[in-house]
């Protein structure tokens, strides 16, 4: 993830939505759960996990988070699923059915079903990001007692991200005001003594706001920010994700639709 | 009462941090703290709040004496406002950044945010609350730094070169919030007018030592004694609360 990435999402997660409003610890169990749901189809079953495509399309609708920022997001996750996709498609030959004169092999569906899977798992997890400040979410890891350290490496590389943007964009923009004609980007002949000075100065910024955390109580093993209680609210929320997601689960919609269509033929 | 006592700090490398520093800051003092680049000003200001051990003499506040297992204690006491207000901000919300450090002190949610507003309302920044640190200007990121600091109830309160970014319109602005506060004050800066508008006596350091503590107005006219400490004495002096006017 680019850190302009990160810090639009962050941006994002202050807003007002009634998603945003909702307890912290229940999005993310919900996320959770979605992803437990959608990574338990079938390699193949790529229409039963169509209707879990609802959950992020209603979540970008009430919060309106920009779908080019998602779908950029997304883009970068995906190239991993399809090299995992593509080995499928190499691997099994074997027809399943035809639509139209297209015969659809095992290989395509299990290639298909896995970019879906990414797709979904991914979303659910922008979603989640996107509507929640990232220090509620560590402090409901806090909550539930994931380890400490796990959640302070997570933190404290979520505010390095933002120390080494400032710091390439200060360093990148004094290089290109002084490259001449050749500020296009930087020559890899200077990109090792750059990168190198980046390092350094990340390093020592990031000292300095740890410093900065310490002075004020930082002690490495407590919240930054406080939780609320989960209200009535939050728990229907709850359970009408998980409870559809089960539902979804079990009931092959797409496949009870296209039934209800033949009898009706 | 902020006190040093034959305080020597050193680098891990070896270098030279401050020598044999002391002096005492009385409740409701300022002190401008003053010296060339490379004194040891900001040194001194992390030795003062534990971040930099000593390795001989002391630091204490109001009686308390800072060690390892009382440092928590010691921090809520003593506040350090960064040089850079970025060091500072680092959480979604100016808000947040400002509660950090009452919640880190234990204090509920409630707590913590009647805090944050009892200073966001004293410093007059209700307006930065909500907003990003990343969408505010120089003088805010200093001023909602300040309020994260003020935020703890520190009985001193430390601050390095706390007029670097701002325009004379914030330093203004600063020079009347600080004026105000009630706390002991140590500020270290190389705007002399600006230690001049807030402080009455002074710490002049040299290489890491301490070189003149004095009345302000002796120190900064004494051209032959800023010269030796790589400063000039040749800018006006305001008396004290009266620059911004």
């Amino acid at each position: 993830m680019s850190a302009g990435a990160a810090l639009s999402l962050e941006t994002l997660s202050m807003g007002g939505s009634p998603l945003h409003r909702v307890h912290p610890g229940v999005k993310m169990v919900c996320a959770f759960a979605l992803i437990v749901l959608t990574l338990s189809f079938g390699r193949t079953d790529v229409a039963a996990m169509l209707p879990f495509l609802l959950y992020p399309s209603v979540a970008i609708g009430i919060t309106d988070i920009p779908v080019g920022l998602l779908a950029r997001r997304m883009a970068a996750a995906l190239p991993f699923a399809a090299f995992a996709g593509i080995s499928n498609l190499l691997s099994d030959h074997a027809v399943m059915f035809r639509l139209g004169g297209l015969a659809v092999t095992g290989g395509m569906a299990a290639c298909a079903g896995i970019l879906l899977r990414t797709l979904l798992s991914v979303s659910y997890a922008l979603v989640l990001i996107a509507a929640t400040p990232f220090p509620e979410i560590t402090a409901q890891m806090r909550r539930i007692h994931i380890p400490g350290i796990f959640i302070q490496t997570l933190e404290m590389t979520y505010r390095y991200i933002g120390t080494l943007t400032d710091e390439t964009r200060g360093l990148t923009n004094a290089y290109r005001l002084r490259a001449g004609a050749d500020d296009a980007g930087v020559r890899l002949a200077r990109a090792g003594s750059l990168v190198g000075g980046l390092f350094l100065r990340t390093a020592d910024r990031a000292e300095r706001i740890l410093a900065a955390m310490r002075c004020r109580g930082f002690e490495a093993n407590g919240a930054s920010v406080g939780t609320r209680p989960a209200h009535a609210s939050d728990w229907i929320f709850l359970a009408a994700v998980c409870g559809s997601g089960l539902l979804l689960r079990i009931v092959d919609v797409p496949a009870l639709i296209a039934s209800v269509i033949a009898g009706m033929g | 009462m902020l006190t040093a006592r034959n305080l020597t700090v050193t680098y891990p490398d070896g270098g030279r941090g401050v020598e044999d520093v002391s002096f005492d800051i009385e409740s409701g003092e300022s002190v401008a703290l003053a010296g060339g680049n490379g004194a040891g000003k900001t040194t001194l200001l992390l030795a003062l709040v534990g971040i930099l051990p000593a390795k001989a003499g002391s630091v204490e506040v109001g009686g308390l004496r800072f060690s390892k297992e009382n440092r928590v204690e010691y921090r809520r006491a003593v506040g350090l406002v960064f040089q850079n207000p970025d060091d500072m901000l680092f959480m979604p919300r100016a808000l947040d950044d400002i509660m950090f450090g009452p919640r880190n002190l234990g204090l509920s949610e409630t707590e913590a945010r009647q805090r944050a507003y009892e200073v966001i309302t004293e410093l007059g920044i209700d307006h930065l609350a909500e907003r990003s640190p990343l969408k505010l200007s120089g003088g805010e990121k200093r001023m909602a730094g300040l309020a994260a600091v003020l935020a703890m109830r520190p009985s001193a309160l430390l601050l390095d070169e706390p007029t670097a970014f701002l325009d004379p319109r914030a330093r203004r602005v600063l020079i009347r919030a600080l004026e105000r506060l009630p706390q002991a004050k140590l500020i270290a800066t190389h705007d002399l007018a600006f230690a001049g508008a807030l402080c009455s006596r002074a710490l002049l350091l040299k290489e890491g030592r301490l070189y003149a503590d004095g009345p302000r107005d002796d120190l900064f006219r004494d051209e032959r004694l800023m010269d030796e400490c790589g400063l000039e004495a040749s800018l006006p002096i305001p008396a004290a609360g009266v620059y911004w006017r």
